[in-house]
């Protein structure tokens, strides 16, 4: 059975693009346009990664992770944040207090996505 | 606590750092981080907080050498239209992100600023949403460290309620080398 990813950014291009890239390898995507939006849709949905852009209008990544992490129901969900800026040191040990596996900058390349993404789906 | 925080080292080693000042203590270590920089640097220093004039009256009466600033002045059009000078160009707005951004690429590239004091960015957050000046900052922090430039935050902490402040410092510390918290002894004698 193909594993379930979801996409988490508020550019529309973007997700298509994922989508895109991440289909051609057989993975099931379902794309949501904003934080608020993926937390409704994590209440029906059970993905086995979340890609979750850091910089979205209304809750920042960080803010969706959070009330993941709080939830019982998806607190164990693995997450890859994606940023247009590098994270600090400080960023990197925050990161890991929240249990996210990785972070891919953008722009990336397709074959450093997809492997990030396998690795975390082994 | 506050002893332990050194201004000028933390200043000397970070490449992007926000500083929260307490409203009684800001003028003061505004002087002090301008000074702090490296003599060898060319500050570019956004005014959002205070009009340029009142910023260079400020730090010249605190000895500060004002010949390798560049002043970025997002108030004063505010009041009338005002023309460039030497050492200053004014915007039309402290609401336009997008002129405040490409104003300070300018500064960057144009004047060789090495350093970017941003004064301050809870000011932003009378006109826009914490989450569009957490992604203004985020964007631009990402170009800024293309081009190698040094970035001094400061947010102003009574002029934002502590929710949005923290919301703020949470987003953005994930990108900063480190936060500092500077409060005023009346603040910490307050605390005790």
């Amino acid at each position: 059975m193909a594993k379930n990813i979801m996409v988490v950014d508020d550019e529309e291009n973007l997700l298509e693009l994922v989508r895109g890239i991440l289909e051609a390898e057989g993975f099931d995507v379902i794309t949501v346009e904003s934080g608020e939006g993926c937390l409704n849709k994590l209440k029906t949905a059970k993905p086995d990664l979340i890609l979750l852009d850091m910089m979205m209008p209304g809750m920042s990544g960080r803010e969706v992770c959070e009330k993941i992490r709080s939830n019982p129901l998806t607190k164990d969900l693995k997450i890859i944040f994606v940023t247009v800026a590098k994270f600090s040191e400080t960023g990197k040990d925050a990161l890991k207090k929240m249990n996210v596996m990785d972070y891919i900058t953008k722009p990336f390349e397709n074959a450093d996505l997809i492997r990030r993404v396998k690795k975390q789906l082994g | 606590m506050n002893k332990q925080i050194n201004l000028i080292d933390e200043i000397e080693k970070s490449r992007f750092l926000i500083i929260m000042l307490d409203e009684d203590i800001y003028i003061d270590k505004i002087a002090e981080i301008a000074k702090s920089i490296g003599k060898d640097k060319k500050i570019c220093y956004l005014c959002l907080s205070k009009p340029y004039t009142d910023v260079y009256s400020d730090l010249k009466s605190r000895d500060i050498d004002l010949d390798r600033f560049y002043f970025i002045d997002a108030l004063s059009s505010h009041y009338g239209e005002k023309k460039p000078t030497e050492n200053c160009i004014f915007l039309s707005s402290p609401t336009n992100l997008s002129e405040i951004r490409s104003a300070i690429s300018k500064a960057a590239k144009e004047k060789r600023c090495d350093a970017v004091v941003f004064d301050t960015i809870s000011t932003l957050l009378i006109y826009q949403e914490t989450s569009n000046i957490v992604r203004f900052t985020h964007e631009f922090l990402s170009e800024e460290r293309e081009r190698n430039k040094i970035l001094y935050l400061v947010l102003k902490q009574e002029s934002i309620s502590p929710e949005e402040s923290e919301r703020l410092v949470k987003d953005l510390n994930m990108f900063a080398d480190k936060t500092i918290n500077l409060k005023s002894k009346k603040h910490l004698r307050r605390a005790r």
